[in-house]
């Protein structure tokens, strides 16, 4: 009872089989890839709420929005905008930086709340995909409360690279367009 | 009236033949309805007294039986059960039993071979920018159990083009341990097709560099780095390979991995992009391909064994012994 010898080319073919059949997945594995499936940027987004007996999401007409200390006091958002969430970009070389939310509407003008961020800024490497991006722990919020009646920081106060949103301001109804 | 006539002789002969008929029909019909009813009375005589012994003088199944209950008997070192007669001292085992393949029909150590895993070396030629190669012990136990420990050394550097940074991960060693079933078991060592589950483990660092931010509305433009982080990952790999004798002792064979990670430590500054005998984070799968060098340490001196086995079965002399080489494959 012999057990059969093959020679080198049986051995060879078998192996290109399997390599084929090994590589061929891989290779088709590898042409796709899943991409930067989240932001490249980490900025806070904030969403309008109004106060009444159940708080609900309002757009609000009639503020400019825009940060203490900007080189070339840009506006972000104009008052002629409605806008139901609002994004706060902070300065990723300091520490805290303050947005202002002008009220220019009947009743409030010359009003306006002021919201100071202190956080941290940590430098974070999301994916090979993302790249690098600065995280903000955020150690305090502070605000005036002229029309803000108060600001809720959802989740673990931690500003990602994810589209979410992640503070809520509660504001006094009636500068508020309802929603 | 001719017409008459003319038919009338064969009638009669018709008439003739018919009891003729008949007859060896009653003869026929009495005959095999006698051999149905045939009563036998049996006569003792000299022939039918060893009847029984004659007619089972050829069943080497009851022949052997009569042998095993009056001999003794061994385990020989391939399992089979060795026949001794105790009157004239000849040796040999029972082909019914030679006919089941033993349980293990190579040795302990079958062999052990050496094997360096080429496939990032070569896929870094291709622009892959993170491995670089391994070297694995493994021992072949009966050709069947293959207990296997890896050691290897692991780099990435990368730069993705369109993004923001340089990944770096300088040379750092990594170690699996683990264990092949070769499938093909008691087929010839040449060919393996191995199932195997593999503990990976490693210790590195990895640094991000040349990183820039671009924050538009503050108006900064961001030169920093990522200071060197260490880590240490642990995972699981399930392992499916093929190992080909391709020349003398040279083997080569593929081995396809779905790998997970078990535990990775945890970082302030991100995971890990690559690492050191994983590969990427983020994919699950793996491959290596290993040129293996192979010690035959138990196949040498298994390969000059032979068997004696009586094949009562097939001659007539149950004392007849075939020789079989049962290593003849190696």
């Amino acid at each position: 009872m012999t057990l059969p010898k093959y020679n080198i080319l049986h051995r060879l073919a078998a192996l290109a089989t399997f390599s084929l059949c090994s590589i061929l997945p891989m290779w088709l594995g590898g042409c796709s890839s899943d991409g930067c499936l989240e932001g490249q940027t980490a900025i806070p987004l904030a969403g309008f709420y109004a106060l009444s007996d159940k708080p609900h999401a309002v757009s609000v007409t009639g503020i400019a929005v825009y940060g203490i200390g900007q080189p070339g006091d840009s506006i972000l958002y104009t008052p002629d905008q409605s806008l139901k969430q609002i994004y706060l970009p902070l300065s990723s070389l300091n520490t805290s930086c303050q947005w202002v939310i002008a009220y220019e509407m009947q009743g409030l003008d010359g009003l306006a709340d002021t919201l100071s961020f202190h956080y941290s800024p940590v430098l974070t490497f999301v994916s090979n995909d993302c790249g690098c991006v600065y995280h903000y722990h955020i150690h305090s919020l502070q605000y005036t409360r002229h029309v803000v009646d108060s600001i809720a920081i959802v989740g673990d106060s931690v500003i990602h690279n994810i589209d979410t949103e992640m503070l809520k301001i509660y504001m006094k109804v009636d500068p508020v367009m309802p929603n | 009236m001719s017409h008459h006539h003319s038919l009338h002789p064969r009638r009669a002969s018709l008439l003739r033949l018919l009891p003729a008929t008949m007859l060896v029909a009653l003869v026929l019909g009495a005959a095999f309805n006698g051999r149905g009813q045939r009563r036998v009375t049996p006569v003792n005589t000299p022939a039918t007294t060893t009847q029984h012994i004659n007619a089972t003088a050829g069943d080497t199944a009851r022949i052997n039986a009569v042998r095993r209950a009056t001999m003794a008997h061994y385990l020989n070192e391939n399992g089979f059960t060795v026949y001794v007669d105790t009157l004239d001292g000849t040796e040999w085992i029972d082909s019914t039993s030679v006919l089941k393949l033993p349980k293990m029909k190579y040795p302990l150590l079958q062999d052990l071979s050496i094997g360096v895993n080429i496939w990032d070396g070569v896929m870094r030629a291709f622009g892959q920018k993170y491995g670089l190669g391994d070297i694995s012990i493994k021992a072949n136990l009966h050709n069947r159990y293959q207990p296997t420990f890896e050691v290897g050394l692991g780099m990435a550097k990368n730069t993705p083009a369109a993004l923001n940074f340089t990944y770096r991960s300088p040379l750092a060693p990594y170690f699996r341990l683990g264990a092949d079933y070769n499938i093909l078991y008691n087929s010839n060592p040449d060919y393996q097709f191995l199932a195997g589950l593999r503990y990976g483990f490693s210790r590195f660092n990895y640094a991000l560099d040349n990183v820039t931010i671009t924050n538009g509305y503050w108006q900064q433009d961001i030169h920093t780095s990522i200071p060197s982080q260490s880590s240490t990952a642990g995972w699981l790999e399930v392992c499916l390979g093929l190992k080909v004798k391709l020349v003398g002792p040279v083997s080569a064979g593929w081995t396809f991995k779905y790998h997970k990670m078990l535990h990775l430590s945890k970082a302030a500054q991100g995971q890990p992009w690559y690492i050191p005998g994983f590969g990427t984070r983020g994919s699950n799968i793996a491959a290596a391909f290993s040129i293996y060098y192979t010690l035959p340490v138990g196949a040498n001196k298994k390969a000059s064994q032979k068997v004696n086995i009586a094949d009562a079965d097939t001659s007539t002399d149950n004392n007849a012994a075939t020789q079989v080489d049962i290593n003849a494959q190696q």
